[in-house]
């Protein structure tokens, strides 16, 4: 199992994929300072694969969480 | 008593808006956008299903058929939404085209910009409510930025025909506004079919929510024109002094009304479901009501023949009409609003001004015993 952060531009953004991925418990969450974001809120998942596909257009980076380092593993449009 | 002042505001609202309401108060209370733990993603949730519900509602879709849920902005209600538009878009030296029958929602506003440079025009209304829409393109000038409709007079009732403007407004590129105070809830509206650019609803009124919420609805060109009338924190790219230029945030400074926001969701589960019996129940009780006074010598205003919703105004010759309602309410219960309904423009328009009328506007709730009680009551006073 595998934990991610992502990051959104809009606070409505991170509602849209909550709720496309709620079959995976998202837990809404303040962003990391090491990360940051144009947005104040990120969605962390746990999951064994995360589905990039079914981010919403306005998601901005996925992170993935390996102990105290933050692995950026995609990237939407800036 | 007897409840005909609906075009102020609804009553009853719809089922369990009240409990709604308490239950957000006492039993959730969150806030969004702000602290980010699971009880305000809930709350952010219902917010987000609200602005679903408009979209729905109202037909605010993108082009690629998904609800345009950004695009819609939570405000305090129509006079709210009317004022983001003309002051976050108008200029020194622009014009404005706006019907005879406003509401001083936008006639206040346009008035106060008068001193400032920017003019407006009438589109000429007659003494039966209906309006000259065929010399709109003669209106128009280099500098016209907006053309505003009261969708609904709420003096007459009458529905402004603007499927006979907006391919002019197409035509020159105006952005056309549509103030649905009395519309909405009354009947269908639909955002794209009426090439609308924005669309002005209060929650409290045909909509049956509660007081304190409405939205303004944008399509994604005018949002990026228009500029916030109010600025501050919506807990996104706090680090910024800058107004965050994405939408609905450009236009959301601020807590959100989120007691009113849950008390709206809930009444507009109701809406959706019933708009088109809401709407055949109300011209059936208008229709009535019409048949019945059509003897009487008063004045009832607009034309008969014309659209029209559930709200009739009616002049009393060689009678004070503030003496008519006062009789109506003080002597049988019957709850009218007689005046000037904050249109002295649509008042002159009509040639009631400055006497007003007596407008007696019907709900949801009333009963066909409860018109045939208020026209008895007519026939008496003559």
């Amino acid at each position: 199992m595998r934990e991610y952060i992502v990051t959104f531009h809009t606070h409505l953004s991170a509602i849209k994929t909550s709720k496309a991925l709620s079959n995976l418990n998202p837990i809404i969450a303040p962003v990391p300072r090491k990360i940051s974001s144009s947005c104040g809120s990120c969605l962390r998942i746990n999951c064994d694969q995360l589905d990039f596909k079914k981010l919403d257009r306005d998601a901005h980076k996925v992170f993935l969480i390996n102990g105290e380092e933050y692995k950026l593993v995609w990237l939407g449009e800036e | 008593m007897i409840y005909v002042d609906n075009a102020s505001t609804s009553f009853p609202k719809a089922p369990n808006v009240g409990d709604e309401m308490r239950e957000y108060i006492e039993n959730i209370g969150m806030n969004i956008n702000r602290g980010l733990y699971k009880e305000s993603s809930l709350v952010a949730e219902k917010v987000f299903e609200t602005r679903e519900q408009l979209c729905k509602l109202f037909n605010l879709v993108n082009k690629d058929g998904s609800l345009s849920v950004e695009n819609v902005i939570f405000t305090s209600g129509a006079t709210s939404s009317l004022n983001m538009v003309i002051n976050g878009l108008l200029k020194a030296n622009d014009h404005v085209i706006v019907s005879s029958f406003e509401h001083n929602s936008v006639m206040r506003p346009l008035k106060f910009l008068s001193n400032k440079d920017i003019e407006y025009t009438v589109i000429h209304g007659d003494v039966h409510g209906r309006s000259k829409v065929s010399g709109l393109k003669n209106l128009i000038r280099e500098n016209t930025k907006l053309v505003i409709i009261n969708h609904c007079s709420n003096i007459t009732g009458m529905i402004f025909p603007v499927e006979e403007i907006m391919a002019v407004c197409e035509e020159f590129n105006i952005p056309l506004v549509l103030d649905a105070a009395q519309s909405a809830g009354h009947m269908s509206i639909d955002f794209k079919r009426l090439k609308l650019s924005a669309l002005c609803l209060p929650g409290h009124k045909g909509l049956l929510g509660p007081q304190g919420i409405g939205a303004l609805l944008l399509s994604k060109e005018l949002a990026s024109k228009l500029e916030p009338t109010i600025q501050g924190g919506t807990g996104s790219i706090s680090h910024s002094l800058e107004m965050p230029e994405y939408m609905p945030d450009k236009f959301e400074s601020g807590t959100l009304n989120l007691p009113g926001i849950y008390g709206l969701s809930k009444s507009l589960e109701y809406i959706e479901k019933n708009l088109l019996n809401i709407e055949l129940h109300e011209k059936k009780l208008t229709d009535i009501f019409l048949k019945g006074i059509k003897d009487l010598p008063f004045r009832v205003v607009g034309d008969g023949k014309c659209k029209r919703l559930g709200l009739v105004s009616i002049d009393f010759p060689s009678k004070d009409n503030a003496e008519v309602a006062h009789f109506l309410e003080s002597n049988h219960g019957i709850l009218t609003r007689c005046g000037m309904h904050c249109s002295p423009i649509g008042h002159k328009t009509i040639g009631t001004y400055p006497q007003g009328t007596v407008r007696f506007s019907f709900g949801y709730k009333n009963t066909i015993e409860e018109v045939e009680k208020i026209v008895d009551i007519l026939k008496s006073l003559v």
